[in-house]
């Protein structure tokens, strides 16, 4: 129990010499053709990351809020929006119909094995990124209602 | 332990030397649980009254080079309802991977999925204590735009130990379309053979060693239509029962999926129909049916939507893949349906920001099938089902009221076939209405209130909830929640929760007090049960 005490202390400090990174991880496209994460992120503009799922209530709530915006957004900021799906095999078969349903102009992949989600470590949805110039500039996770408000202020900086 | 202990020390140090050069990422997850008697409840706490799971990951990448360890402690022991064996700390996994040009091999413990994960899924999910990673080799291929191809063997993770059995897989999946160079139709193709090779005692001649299980699927997509078909395989092999080998008759399995949707902007409807008979699979024979998910080897979800209400997840459908004589079930038959529009904004129904409908409709019997209880054989028809297992009929209403409010309403009828899911009871028909209201106020703060009401003559009888939740910014919030059983004739238990969440980029801390209802927790489709408790819960996750 001590050496852990030690082992997490001297992580810890370890923590302050690290930046997050943007990983590599393959994940599938709305028709399940694979990519590569980094390959499709590459942007001079801001681009937004948001980790979601068919089945959470503000995943959809936040996507939602966004998509009224969306519009004004892209024309002020150039940002694109990455709505990356953390859905199993057990409903992602919801994305598809979900998306178009809903009318939302996002990019649609999925992760589908959670080998993204691992690498960014991932808890829980929703979970927003935001890379500007190749930088992860703005980590969020958890939604509540005008969460969109502080993202267009980070995308329009 | 001492070895482990300078194996993480060493490699740290290792890390912190190389990260100058590439770079190092990793995260952090606990759990804290400290269980407390309730006299409402007759629930006495367990005798280790604290428990703490803890999860430490540790990555390093380096051009084409990467490699991490997870290490996880459970002190003592993980919390109730997760596997008993998950106690104690130690290095749990572990890899090295290269990746370069076409090629990438994995030495260590891995993930993946073949197919839909119908015949052999590896995934760490840490709600439902599972992770069942294979350790061994694994190498893929990419075939240019054409397709890709893996193989793999190892032994499976079982809590800390490993598999006595050996698992190998193939599997490929390719661009039918890109391969004859056809446009118009995205045509894939896959195929996926997954071994499992474990010694046995059995008398019986026919039980080999080595069992196998084969997936093949096809699918099509056009712009607005799309369709797949997987079929699975599994060869004759013995079974087992509360850890008995039942082997004097062998049976093979096999799985049926047939899924296909319509999308374009503004509307989307997707089918799925599923027949499973004998198709669970567990890395050793003697593991099947566990209670903790321990050693399955494919992923085989209860196809029904997944909700996110807590009266709704009372009765929750969970996949019927197993022979049980006893209780006369040799599978599932069934399917579900979705469809998602919206009503366009300033029309009658969509009002000035437009209506979002979504309708969900899931039918699960089991197979049709007769028994011959002195030969331990039986027959199941094909196409004809069975007895009805569960059904659940729903809508869910979403509509923006003004610039700060925001509403959704939905409704569930269901019918869950107690007995034949649990073992016991009957059969409840429940009706469920859900109410959550969100409104934004001017300072940034916010508000939600969600009411919730279940409708049943049976079982527990009726039920109501709400949970009113306040969100001081963005990143602090605090909720109260409470779910009523007032329709229980013995005892009306208010099922009650206090709690507040702080967000910090990529770091986030829950605190809860509460009663906690026993019942299945389910994520994607796979279940575990959970003990009835009263405690404080801490939840710690961060990443960097």
């Amino acid at each position: 129990m001590k050496k852990l005490f030690i082992i997490s202390l001297i992580f810890l400090g370890f923590y302050q010499t690290f930046s997050q990174e943007i990983p590599s991880a393959t994940i599938t496209d709305i028709n399940g053709k694979k990519v590569d994460f980094q390959d499709i992120i590459k942007s001079d503009k801001p681009v937004i990351v948001s980790f979601w799922a068919t089945w959470c209530v503000p995943c959809i709530n936040e996507l939602d809020a966004i998509s009224e915006v969306y519009p004004d957004w892209q024309d002020e900021t150039g940002v694109r929006l990455i709505a990356i799906s953390v859905d199993d095999d057990r409903t992602a078969r919801r994305i598809k119909p979900l998306v178009n349903g809903k009318a939302w102009d996002y990019e649609i992949y999925r992760d589908y094995n959670n080998e993204l989600r691992r690498a960014f470590n991932i808890a829980s949805v929703p979970y927003m990124v935001i890379i500007k110039n190749g930088k992860i500039v703005y980590t969020h996770s958890g939604y509540s209602a005008g969460g969109e408000d502080d993202v267009y202020e980070i995308i329009s900086k | 332990m001492k070895k482990i202990f300078s194996f993480i020390f060493i490699s740290l140090n290792l890390i912190f030397v190389f990260a100058q050069k590439g770079h190092f990422y990793g995260g952090y997850e606990a759990y804290f649980q400290y269980y407390q008697n309730d006299d409402v409840t007759n629930i006495t706490a367990p005798s280790d009254k604290f428990r703490a799971m803890n999860y430490l990951s540790a990555n390093y990448s380096y051009d084409f080079l990467k490699a991490g360890i997870q290490y996880e402690a459970f002190v003592p022991q993980a919390l109730l309802g997760f596997s008993p064996d998950l106690k104690g700390n130690g290095l749990a996994t572990y890899y090295v991977q290269l990746k370069k040009n076409n090629w990438d091999v994995t030495a260590g413990y891995f993930y993946d999925q073949f197919g839909s994960g119908l015949v052999f899924r590896s995934w760490e999910d840490r709600q439902l204590g599972i992770n069942n990673s294979v350790r061994g080799i694994r190498v893929k291929y990419k075939i240019d735009d054409i397709g890709d191809i893996t193989a793999f063997t190892g032994n499976q993770r079982i809590n800390f130990k490993l598999s006595e059995s050996t698992l190998s897989g193939i599997n490929t999946d390719i661009s039918l379309s890109k391969l004859i160079d056809y446009q118009d139709i995205n045509i894939n193709a896959g195929f996926s053979y997954v071994n499992r090779y474990q010694e046995s005692q059995s008398v019986n001649p026919d039980l080999k060693p080595y069992v196998g299980s084969f997936s093949s699927r096809l699918s099509l997509d056009t712009n607005n239509f799309y369709t797949n078909f997987e079929y699975v395989y599994k060869e004759p092999d013995a079974r087992a029962s509360n850890n008995v080998l039942l082997d004097q008759v062998l049976f093979d399995g096999n799985a049926w999926l047939l899924n296909f949707g319509y999308a374009k902007k503004g509307i989307g409807f997707n089918a799925t129909f599923r027949r499973l008979e004998n198709i669970q699979m567990y890395s050793e024979r003697l593991l099947e049916g566990n209670s903790f998910n321990t050693g399955v080897m494919n992923f085989i979800p209860g196809l029904a939507k997944q909700h996110d209400f807590s009266l709704a997840n009372i009765y929750v459908y969970q996949a019927q893949p197993g022979i049980s004589f006893g209780e006369e079930k040799v599978g599932e038959i069934g399917g579900q349906a979705d469809l998602f529009f919206r009503i366009k904004r300033k029309t009658f129904l969509g009002g000035k920001y437009g209506t979002k409908i979504a309708l969900n409709f899931s039918r699960w019997h089991g197979l049709n099938a007769r028994f011959d209880y002195d030969k331990k054989i039986y027959r199941a028809d094909f196409a004809k089902p069975g007895e009805l297992y569960f059904q659940d009929f729903n809508v869910e209403i979403r509509k923006k009221l003004n610039k700060r409010t925001k509403i959704v309403l939905s409704y569930i009828d269901l019918i869950y076939n107690k007995l034949k899911l649990e073992g016991e009871g009957e059969t409840v028909y429940a009706g469920i209405l859900v109410g959550d209201v969100e409104h934004k106020f001017a300072n940034k703060q916010s508000l939600r209130l969600e009411l919730q009401h279940l409708n049943t003559r049976q079982d527990f009888r009726n039920w109501a909830a709400a949970t009113l939740e306040y969100y001081f910014s963005q990143s602090f919030s605090a909720y109260a929640t409470d779910m009523y059983n007032y329709g229980n004739e013995d005892k009306k238990i208010h099922y009650f929760n206090l709690g507040m969440n702080y967000t910090h980029e990529r770091t986030r801390l829950g605190l809860s007090y509460g009663r906690q209802r026993g019942g299945l927790l389910c994520v994607g489709g796979v279940c575990r049960y959970v003990p009835p408790s009263k405690g404080f819960t801490v939840n710690i996750s961060t990443s960097f």
